[in-house]
């Protein structure tokens, strides 16, 4: 089969093709059985497929996809209270580090040293002190 | 208020408006479109349910910026044949990295118990249009699956217009060559 001829069948059914091709397409398939028999066939095959094309999913398809959505949606509604959650977190986070800055500097200009423990506001005191202490306070009681 | 009686901008109204039921109006009413082209470029498989899933999620997600200037129907096509073409590169990269072989073999499909005497098997043709290159494959579905022109097979997937007639002749002759018993020759 000529394969120029072929070609130009084949272009024929999607395209329009210009008037010279179409007549010498038209002069070879009144020639040609074969070209026409293979005309047939192609149709033919082009007709099973758009004949045989899927039209649906499973059953409830519709169902599934609004299932979906609302499940996203829900989804989406905890993401938003997650991130709101972490965005007033991480301010609350801010404002506590600034006053812990700020006593901290308070601590420090109203004692008379430059230290840990003078920023922190705290007595100074040993472990034996921490240990002692409510021991003899137990015993002052029961006294 | 029935549904089925209302046009596409007033369900696509009333699904911006978070009505859910216009929306599922929407997806009855499309769900063939996305079929035949998803089911068209995957076969008929899990990994398509979930493409076609995909392509209405993505459609809801636009909603809102959807203007109407392609129709609804070509609009989720396009969605549909990229989402698929997506999905064929996942399951090549699947096959390289577990060297995995297609499962249908082509000459599987030249089998000359497919001519039925009720006509041809379309699972058989579905099968040979699966073994096409993806680019031819998109061109049948369009094309001859789908029933689009030449011009719209062209503005959905992109590509010249003489490209999409080129195509289209090679792959028809390659589906000829698959299904020589089904057709003749």
């Amino acid at each position: 089969m000529n394969e120029q001829m072929l070609n130009l069948l084949y272009r024929s059914l999607d395209g329009e093709l210009s008037p010279t091709d179409q007549r010498r397409l038209d002069e070879a398939l009144a020639q040609s059985d074969v070209l026409r028999e293979e005309k047939d066939r192609v149709l033919a095959m082009r007709e099973s497929l758009s004949a045989g094309a899927a039209q649906s999913f499973k059953p409830f398809f519709a169902e599934r996809v609004i299932n979906r959505l609302t499940a996203e949606s829900e989804g989406r509604g905890a993401e938003t209270f997650l991130e709101s959650l972490s965005y007033v977190f991480r301010r609350v986070a801010f404002a506590g580090a600034l006053a812990v800055i700020a006593l901290a500097i308070f601590n420090i200009v109203t004692s008379d040293t430059v230290s840990a423990t003078a920023a922190l506001g705290v007595p100074e005191i040993t472990i034996e002190e921490v240990i002692e202490t409510p021991f003899e306070s137990v015993l002052e009681a029961l006294s | 208020m029935e549904r089925e009686h209302l046009i596409d901008e007033d369900l696509i109204r009333d699904a911006r408006e978070g009505d859910n039921r216009a929306f599922k109006e929407l997806v009855r009413r499309y769900e063939p479109v996305v079929a035949a082209t998803v089911i068209g470029m995957l076969g008929n498989c899990a990994e398509a349910e979930d493409v076609g899933q995909e392509t209405f999620i993505r459609f809801y997600r636009a909603l809102k910026n959807f203007r109407g200037d392609s129709s609804v129907k070509t609009y989720l096509t396009r969605i549909a044949i990229n989402l698929s073409l997506n999905e064929i590169k996942r399951r090549k990269r699947k096959r390289l990295m577990f060297s995995q072989k297609p499962v249908d073999e082509f000459h599987d499909i030249a089998d000359p118990r497919t001519r039925t005497e009720g006509g041809v098997d379309p699972e058989i043709v579905q099968r040979a249009v699966q073994e096409l290159d993806d680019d031819f494959r998109s061109v049948v579905v369009l094309r001859l699956i789908d029933g689009y022109s030449t011009a719209e097979t062209a503005d959905i997937l992109g590509i010249p217009l003489g490209t999409v007639l080129s195509r289209l002749s090679r792959a028809q002759k390659r589906l000829r060559e698959a299904l020589p018993h089904v057709y003749g020759g």
